[in-house]
């Protein structure tokens, strides 16, 4: 044992990457954009896990452990963090240390509820965790990583700025076209939502919402309140339910043939494609191109 | 020569008209052409308009794609006061929940009974309504390098009166180096896997191995524990405890003068003197994920300390768990979790003053093994199978010690995420019960008021 620890030991630095875990795999696309060979990344929660709910498992600690750079979401969407970083024993990781990089920092955060209660149902007090839905948000995300990877490798500074430059262009480019994509449709396209994941993404390309499927966030919908919508689809002509992947389609499919409306099984997280290709496919069905 | 004009021009005026037409044919493929230019030319500006409206838009909220710090553009509508929470601060001093447990149900052993057949404190242990237990939880950081954990259980006991404990209030650092961690105060030793709060729990009651080696309310005492991951791929952890051998939470060791925890053996009053007089336990615990969707756990536990039969009587508790769990990785709720736990007791009772009894070593063990099956994000169903046996002859031990046999079941459904009811029915066979067999049927209410905890795994 003792030898294989030594070994061990002995062949990290010569590996030479910078281990970064991070919670979700859209922060883990953006770490790679910046790191690329010089960083390793893993994200905890795969693509179609919800963000709230990962399971305090130790071996989650065990990467942490090992982890030089932890990125969280932050806006109090992970209430898994804090156990999982007090098991991981790796205190530069910690909230406020240096290789810790809360992805939240500088977004403005939406919906941030009149009242805390949970009458509301699971409200965020610091407001909508899922700001990475709208692209702007990940030029701030992304300089938030660069800023850590920068802190705890200066030696690559010069690397990691090209890359996320390289981003921040990419971004700018693929914005241009989804805006002018969108232009003819502002204000026009109606929808309704599983849950209420899509106010970061509606703002910016003009979808307007209608309802949720769930009555209040984490709440199981009644007949009563999917009949509510149905009417209410209706009365208002929307045409289209999004239903993140995440979530069952059961409702929304009976939604659907009452209302003739287009589903679209939307992935939020990266799954395969990049984070940029991601948002475009977004973007091309909710304008049905 | 009248004639001849005449010829003359019935010949050329055809061909001018020809050429006539063709020329206004021509001007008016050129008009046409000009039309198009001109279309394309406003369709073009009127491009150019919107493309420069969308760059200024996107240079606007992008800012100068090569500086770092450029904040992102404030969105119109965004209420002022968002702006001090949204910039990623958050006020965050300290995270309070209040835990509820509410049982009812029936069983048809007797009442007297039915208090040997429930062990745990916090189990619903008579006929009717219980209020198991009332939690306060707090946790926050007290600076960079420490946080602190507390713990108030209320309950109303089996003869109706409140009873307020002070359950945890410990410490635990977070910046010790080389994987180890320090945690002092008040704490529940961590004997198993099996979570000490009953709040996380499958069933509404406490495995019987658990009542009979570590008390109703769980062993706990004030003490220190000091834990060490060591740098391997998976997660290998060695922790070290010592803490109070006495009081009520400490049955198997010094609990209590005039109690009885073995067979008729009355304990004596013993002071701590010495570091024998503490109680000692270490545990080593080995979690795998051999692939993304399977989790095991191994773990063993050692514990000893001074028990109150005698001045110099030791006990030894030793444990092995197993814990593998199946989850996929999404948001479907499924999974399927087996759990296991096995502890054997060598308790050294001394001779009681008036020799009632000799001195002898007293061995028990004791096991438990549950299935929880996740049926979807709101409903899951569990079995469990207990057995507990203390050695001697059946004549000669006491319901503390005797053959015990218990089979559960239950279903739980979460309408939310802060709420749950529970249904169990459970089957006792105990060794002073005599042949029968008793069923039990218990509702249990669950909820949490404030902040909302993570899942365990």
């Amino acid at each position: 044992m003792s030898k294989f620890i030594f070994i061990f030991i002995v062949l990290l630095p010569i590996y030479g990457q910078l281990s970064v875990v991070t919670s979700t795999p859209n922060q883990a696309f953006l770490v790679k954009e910046i790191g690329k060979d010089k960083v390793k990344v893993e994200s905890l929660l795969k693509p179609l896990e919800d963000m709230h709910f990962l399971d305090v498992n130790p071996i989650f600690m065990n990467k942490l452990y090992f982890a030089d750079i932890f990125v969280e979401t932050g806006l109090g969407a992970e209430p898994w963090v804090i156990p999982l970083l007090q098991g991981a024993k790796n205190p530069k990781i910690l909230r406020q240390n240096i290789g810790n990089v809360n992805a939240s920092q500088g977004v403005i955060s939406l919906g941030i509820p009149t009242a805390i209660s949970r009458d509301l149902g699971d409200i965020h007090p610091q407001g909508n965790p899922h700001y990475m839905l709208d692209p702007v948000n990940s030029k701030t995300v992304a300089a938030n990583i660069y800023k850590t990877l920068v802190k705890v490798a200066p030696q690559h500074q010069d690397f990691f700025k090209q890359n996320l430059i390289a981003y921040n262009k990419e971004l700018r480019t693929y914005l241009i076209k989804w805006l002018k994509k969108v232009k003819p449709h502002k204000g026009k396209i109606k929808f309704v939502s599983f849950h209420q994941l899509w106010p970061y993404f509606s703002r910016r390309f003009g979808l307007v919402q209608v309802g949720t499927i769930e009555p209040k966030p984490g709440i199981q919908p009644s007949s009563r309140h999917i009949e509510n919508l149905i009417a209410q689809m209706k009365a208002q002509n929307c045409k289209l339910i999004i239903v993140a992947k995440i979530y069952p389609l059961t409702q929304a499919r009976y939604i659907a043939s009452k209302t003739g409306a287009r589903i679209i099984h939307a992935a939020i997280e990266v799954d395969g494609i990049g984070y940029l290709q991601m948002i475009d496919n977004l973007v091309n069905e909710v304008i049905d191109d | 020569m009248k004639y001849i004009v005449l010829v003359v021009l019935f010949l050329v005026l055809p061909l001018a008209q020809e050429n006539l037409e063709k020329q206004m044919q021509e001007m008016l493929k050129r008009i046409e052409k000009l039309e198009k230019d001109n279309q394309d030319l406003k369709k073009q500006i009127r491009h150019q308009e919107i493309k420069d409206d969308i760059e200024d838009e996107v240079d606007s909220l992008l800012g100068d794609i090569e500086e770092i710090d450029t904040p992102t553009q404030r969105q119109p509508g965004d209420p002022l006061w968002s702006m001090a929470l949204g910039q990623g601060t958050s006020l965050q001093l300290i995270d309070l929940s209040i835990i509820g447990l509410f049982a009812a149900g029936s069983s048809t052993a007797d009442e007297a009974d039915i208090l040997n057949l429930q062990g745990g404190a916090h189990d619903p242990r008579r006929r009717g309504f219980t209020l198991q237990q009332l939690e306060v939880h707090g946790e926050g950081a007290i600076d960079p390098y420490v946080r602190a954990y507390f713990t108030y259980v209320m309950l109303i006991d089996e003869e109706g009166e409140t009873v307020l404990e002070l359950e945890e209030a410990y410490l635990v650092t977070q910046t010790l180096p080389y994987g180890l961690q320090l945690k002092a105060g008040q704490f529940f030793t961590e004997v198993g896997i099996l979570a000490p709060h009953p709040h996380d729990w499958a069933f509404v009651d406490q495995p019987v191995v658990y009542s009979r080696f570590f008390g109703g309310d769980g062993l706990r005492n004030p003490g220190v524990s000091l834990s060490w991951v060591a740098p391997v791929p998976w997660h290998s952890e060695f922790i070290f405890s010592a803490q109070n051998a006495f009081g009520e939470t400490a049955p198997s060791f010094l609990f209590e003068e005039g109690e009885q925890v073995v067979d008729g053996h009355d304990l004596v009053e013993r002071n701590v003197e010495t570091f024998k007089d503490l109680m000692y336990m270490g545990r080593w615990k080995n979690i795998v994920m051999p692939n993304e969707i399977l989790t095991m756990e191994m773990a063993y536990t050692f514990l000893i300390g001074p028990n109150g039969t005698g001045d110099d009587t030791t006990t030894i508790i030793h444990g092995l768990q197993f814990y593998a769990k199946w989850k996929p990785r999404n948001n479907t709720g499924r999974y399927l979790a087996w759990h296991t736990e096995a502890f054997l007791r060598n308790y050294e009772a001394d001779a009681d003053p008036g020799n009632v009894n000799e001195n002898e070593v007293l061995d028990d063990w004791g096991f438990f093994t549950q299935v929880i099956v996740g049926l979807n994000r709101f409903w899951n169903v569990a079995t469990r199978y207990e057995y507990a046996v203390g050695d001697k002859g059946e004549a000669d031990r006491s319901e503390f010690r005797d053959e015990r046999h218990r089979a559960s079941a239950s279903i739980t459904y979460f309408p939310s995420h802060f709420f749950n009811i529970r249904l169990q029915y459970n089957l006792d066979k105990a060794q002073f019960l005599g042949d029968s067999l008793e069923h039990s049927i218990w509702v249990q209410f669950g909820f949490v008021v404030g902040t909302h905890g993570a899942h365990k795994y």
